[in-house]
């Protein structure tokens, strides 16, 4: 072995902005996320050229899956054309040659700030979630030393505390992100502060989830065909947002989730929060043929 | 100044592996094709100098390994194990690998075991990953390397298997359940 063998020729950056040691400690953390759904594997979360809480986390996993062929979709809170969206995307562009998308069909990578997206996922796609608080214990138990001893016993009682005492003050559970879920029966997770309407889309889903928190430095999985139940007591059902009824102003669809655009009347308008899904049916609605893929909800209800 | 960033051929063949090996654990049973030999092709996606492993009785595959910058160690103590276990006095000697703790499950063993697919053992797998079940029929490890598993795991304490044949592989995560026809 010489040294030349160890060494390769100088380049301005690395392919995909991370270094290699970056990347397979990446790997090896992803790959044991798999292996254990649901619980949160500890990472280094290196230094990109992004602050850190505007989604480093999923930046860093989507790096890792970057290749040159892979198309990706980055969504803000629905929308593909937020600042945020717009900025990581052309970073991918940049950094891996990668190609950018919108439409939810057609990329292999969909890295989403609290959304998932209408349509259904397929087996090859994977969504990263950006997650800004990945311990669902820290309302119960801020010291992370203990909240990891509960995680290993799975000691999760104080969280149903926390929804009694929202049914008992309030007549219903208040949580309206970050809904507590139950992965393969064993790890409490927070599934990123996406809305409880998207919680039942991780449900034995086909694609593969990875949720990364750049910030607190973990990183967990949501494998396909994998068990993820939000906490619920047996008498109280499970409840997503009333938006069932709701038609969006701009498309007339009625069933999906809706952001809700206050007006000086003091009533509401409601648009599509999937702004992609908004604008492939505004296009179909004007003359073009678009196809629209299956989506998780039907007529405002998923079974 | 715009640099194009254009990926070399290893940062191609590793973010391959990466991704059949991460498509192959997501997916317990089916099997993925690795760009390469399967062991070093994975070895090399995988492992640097912050990483241990044990190569079972193969000193030119252990000599490769270590010019990634992992160190070497005994079977009980490391990160990733190479090796066969074709007989069942192989197969005790994984009662002593890592399979992390209560806190820290993730800080165990992971298992890159050389089989033959298609044809010997049937295993029916259920669990995350698996849709109702799947069966796999793997020969070349010895048949009471699974009851071994079995008795090791206790979800989630356990390590996490690979099986390699040439360049296939299939991910066996401690998540599955496995059972033997």
């Amino acid at each position: 072995m010489s040294l030349k063998d160890l060494t390769k020729p100088w380049t301005a950056f690395n392919y995909g902005f991370l270094d290699e040691s970056a990347k397979r400690e990446l790997r090896r953390k992803m790959l044991k996320a798999i292996a254990i759904p649901g619980y949160q594997v500890p990472y280094a979360s290196r230094e990109v050229p992004m602050a850190r809480g505007w989604g480093t986390g999923g930046l860093q996993v989507t790096l890792t899956l970057l290749k040159p062929d892979a198309v990706v979709k980055v969504i803000d809170q629905g929308a593909d054309d937020s600042v945020n969206a717009v900025s990581i995307r052309k970073f991918f562009n940049r950094v891996g040659g990668s190609a950018e998308t919108e439409d939810t069909s057609q990329a292999t990578i969909i890295q989403s700030r609290h959304r998932v997206p209408e349509e259904k996922l397929r087996a090859d796609q994977v969504l990263v979630l950006q997650v800004p608080n990945p311990e669902p214990l820290r309302p119960v138990q801020p010291d992370m030393s203990i909240a990891r001893e509960m995680h290993g016993d799975a000691d999760y009682g104080q969280l149903w505390l926390v929804l009694y005492e929202q049914l008992v003050k309030s007549g219903r559970i208040m949580q309206g992100t970050e809904y507590p879920s139950l992965v393969n029966g064993r790890y409490v997770i927070t599934p990123s502060p996406i809305p409880r309407w998207d919680v039942k889309k991780l449900h034995q889903a086909e694609h593969l989830t990875f949720l990364s928190a750049g910030r607190e430095k973990r990183i967990y999985a949501i494998p396909p065909f994998t068990n993820v139940e939000p906490l619920v007591f047996d008498d109280v059902p499970y409840r997503v947002e009333d938006h069932q009824d709701k038609t969006c102003y701009r498309t007339d669809v009625t069933g999906f989730f809706m952001n809700e655009l206050p007006q000086e009347d003091g009533s509401s308008l409601y648009e599509l929060s999937d702004s992609n899904f908004g604008i492939k049916h505004l296009k179909n609605s004007q003359g073009e043929t678009l196809t629209i893929g299956e989506t998780w909800y039907k007529n405002g209800r998923m079974d | 100044m715009q640099v194009t960033l254009t990926p070399t051929a290893t940062d191609c063949r590793t973010n391959t592996a990466f991704e059949v090996m991460m498509w192959a654990l997501s997916r317990p049973g089916s099997i993925g094709t690795l760009p390469g030999d399967g062991m070093l092709t994975a070895a090399e996606c995988l492992l640097d100098n912050e990483c241990t492993f044990h190569v079972q009785d193969d000193a030119p595959f252990q000599k490769a390994l270590i010019q990634s910058g992992a160190r070497c160690g005994p079977m009980s103590d490391v990160d990733y194990i190479f090796g066969d276990f074709n007989t069942s006095a192989k197969v005790q000697t994984l009662r002593t690998v890592r399979t992390g703790t209560l806190q820290y499950p993730d800080n165990s063993a992971t298992l890159f075991v050389s089989a033959f697919f298609g044809s010997g053992t049937h295993l029916r797998l259920t669990g995350p990953g698996v849709a109702d079940h799947i069966t796999l029929a793997v020969d070349g490890v010895d048949p009471s390397f699974w009851s071994v598993r079995d008795d090791i795991i206790r979800y989630p304490l356990g390590f996490d298997v690979y099986l390699v044949d040439g360049d296939q592989v299939v991910g066996l995560p401690r998540s599955t359940k496995i059972e033997v026809l």
